[in-house]
């Protein structure tokens, strides 16, 4: 059952096109690579889908629900998660605090006036949990500014984690991210994808990571999808090796 | 902080209200009547500097403007006695904060939309539009003449003079200081203050967890404007007599240098602030006219030195003490 459907969607800045005539559907528990080299609408396209801004034309059907007048935050509800190309986070808050906020949003406790954040033992139980499948419990008392750049990636991950998405929106999860962090980086929020049985979508410009850990590729240059298929059926194609330059 | 450590925490906490309240009452009369105007005014610019510090120090926005809605209250007071012969001080508080509530719940519906310098200057032009409306009115509100307080009950006691009713005001205004503190430390360590928070730090992020980001700035700003009123509805029968001195720009200055004094980040930095800024007043006043100078050039000396003000430094030789 495809639980993303976006048909003829086009959104423009100006003059510019950025997201041109894009259609295709996901299934659920799908990994999708969304490559392409800069300025081809890879990151509008990941706005569009959450809501951060709305197309010219077209639709995106989520669950079978048009998104044409759902907001982020109505979005975030319906089960669309998202992380950030430079990690977004509450950087005064420790680690734990940022995943906890993100489950006590979740379960509709955030406008509590008087019950005492720090000692909610249900959501502080969770959070422990999740911090646990990202590596990262040891350093729940951390600052987020006081992170590396690789934990504060999967850090921003969690976040969306917590909302218990069904549809992960990640764009570049490893930016910025050292060679020798990336691979754990990946295989954590891989692992927690999988474990999780949700469908994902991933901006990369890492050709090792969107070829190891995709399920499917999707090509996209100047605004326009210019293939979709398998790995295997990206690296055979030659007008995706022309467009990438030879990557 | 894990759960025991902050449950340990919050009972020293509410050990040392208690113990404020308690160490407040016990040397009243020890005190006479000058320096307990000097704690009355002190904790009554508390009330105001914990509600700014709400928006300040919790949700990143700084107000300049704070002394409209102190005024707000102040005058709520001020035109119930004087119009209604309303004498009662538990009903002209409770008038001045649903006063307070209706304005602040209509001015936070564009407030909340703004942030930065155009929140400051929006509340600054709030500001000065009620300064200039008690100003220029003079008609209803005396203008600069300033109009007299004479509340003589607190629940229906009855005072034969001022000075008797100020010596029972005095623990009126502690119940009133230690509640809205009580209240407001709550308020920062719940689920909400936690939000708030995170709103001053990533306010795109907050959005993306599911939270509609204009509504809790909305009522943090409506719970720190309430404080104000309250503030400005006890500053009143304190003061004994109002003018529009304690609703210009200045005051809401003389604002944000307490909560800066005493340091934004910490919980008491504006009640500590607010008690070093009455002190630093009251003592350059008698000394030098130019008392404001000298509270100017202290303000650049915190904000270039010190910019977690005295909390901060407080903060920092604890932990140099505990490293020992």
């Amino acid at each position: 059952m495809a639980i993303l459907e976006i048909r003829n969607l086009k959104k423009s800045f100006g003059k510019l096109v950025a997201v041109n005539d894009v259609s295709f559907s996901m299934n659920k528990e799908e990994i999708i690579s969304i490559i392409g080299p800069n300025g081809a609408g890879k990151t509008t396209l990941i706005n569009l889908i959450s809501r951060w801004i709305k197309e010219d034309e077209g639709v995106i059907k989520f669950m079978d629900k048009d998104m044409k007048s759902i907001g982020p935050r109505e979005a975030v509800k319906m089960g669309i998660a998202r992380s950030f190309q430079i990690a977004r986070m509450f950087s005064g808050l420790t680690v734990l605090d940022n995943v906890k906020l993100a489950i006590a949003s979740r379960k509709g406790k955030c406008m509590k006036f008087l019950s005492l954040f720090d000692e909610d033992k249900d959501i502080t139980d969770e959070a422990y949990t999740i911090l646990e499948n990202f590596n990262l419990s040891k350093k729940a008392n951390f600052f987020a500014n006081e992170l590396s750049q690789g934990d504060r990636k999967l850090l921003d991950v969690s976040i969306a984690f917590s909302l218990k998405p069904k549809l992960l929106l990640l764009d570049e999860p490893t930016s910025g991210v050292s060679a020798a962090e990336k691979t754990n980086v990946m295989n954590y929020i891989v692992n927690m994808i999988n474990k999780n049985k949700i469908g994902a979508i991933l901006i990369e410009h890492d050709m090792d990571v969107v070829f190891n850990y995709s399920s499917r590729i999707i090509v996209m240059n100047e605004g326009r999808i210019v293939a979709d298929g398998s790995p295997e059926e990206i690296v055979a194609n030659v007008s995706v090796k022309q467009i990438m330059g030879g990557k | 902080m894990n759960a025991p450590q902050f449950r340990r925490r919050r009972v020293t906490i509410y050990m040392l209200m208690l113990l404020t309240a308690i160490i407040l009452t016990v040397i009243h009369d020890f005190l006479g009547p000058y320096w307990s105007y000097i704690v009355m005014y002190g904790l009554t610019v508390g009330i105001i500097g914990l509600g700014f510090n709400l928006l300040l120090g919790y949700n990143g926005l700084l107000s300049f403007g704070h002394a409209g809605l102190f005024g707000i209250g102040m005058y709520t007071v001020g035109l119930s006695i004087r119009y209604f012969n309303i004498d009662s001080l538990e009903l002209l508080i409770l008038l001045a904060i649903v006063v307070g509530f209706l304005i602040a719940s209509i001015l936070g519906y564009i407030a909340s939309r703004l942030i930065l310098v155009y929140f400051a200057l929006f509340m600054l032009a709030f500001g000065q539009i009620i300064f200039t409306l008690v100003y220029k009115l003079y008609n209803i509100t005396l203008g600069s003449d300033g109009l007299p307080i004479t509340v003589t009950k607190i629940f229906n006691i009855s005072f034969s003079s001022r000075a008797e009713f100020l010596y029972y005001y005095y623990y009126f205004v502690i119940i009133v200081f230690i509640l809205c503190t009580l209240f407001m430390w709550i308020l920062v360590n719940s689920h909400f203050g936690k939000t708030i928070q995170a709103i001053k730090f990533d306010d795109i992020r907050v959005t993306y967890i599911g939270i509609p980001v204009h509504k809790y700035r909305y009522i943090a700003f409506l719970i720190s404007a309430l404080y104000a009123t309250i503030a400005g509805a006890i500053y009143a029968p304190l003061a004994g007599h109002i003018t529009p001195d304690n609703v210009s720009f200045v005051f809401s200055g003389e604002i944000v240098y307490l909560t800066l004094l005493g340091g934004m980040n910490s919980f008491s930095g504006p009640i500590v602030g607010a008690f070093v800024y009455t002190l630093i007043k009251v003592y350059l006043s008698t000394i030098t006219e130019y008392w404001q100078f000298v509270m100017g050039a202290t303000l650049i000396v915190i904000v270039l030195l010190f910019p977690n003000g005295i909390m901060g430094l407080v903060g920092l030789a604890s932990s140099k003490f505990r490293k020992r």
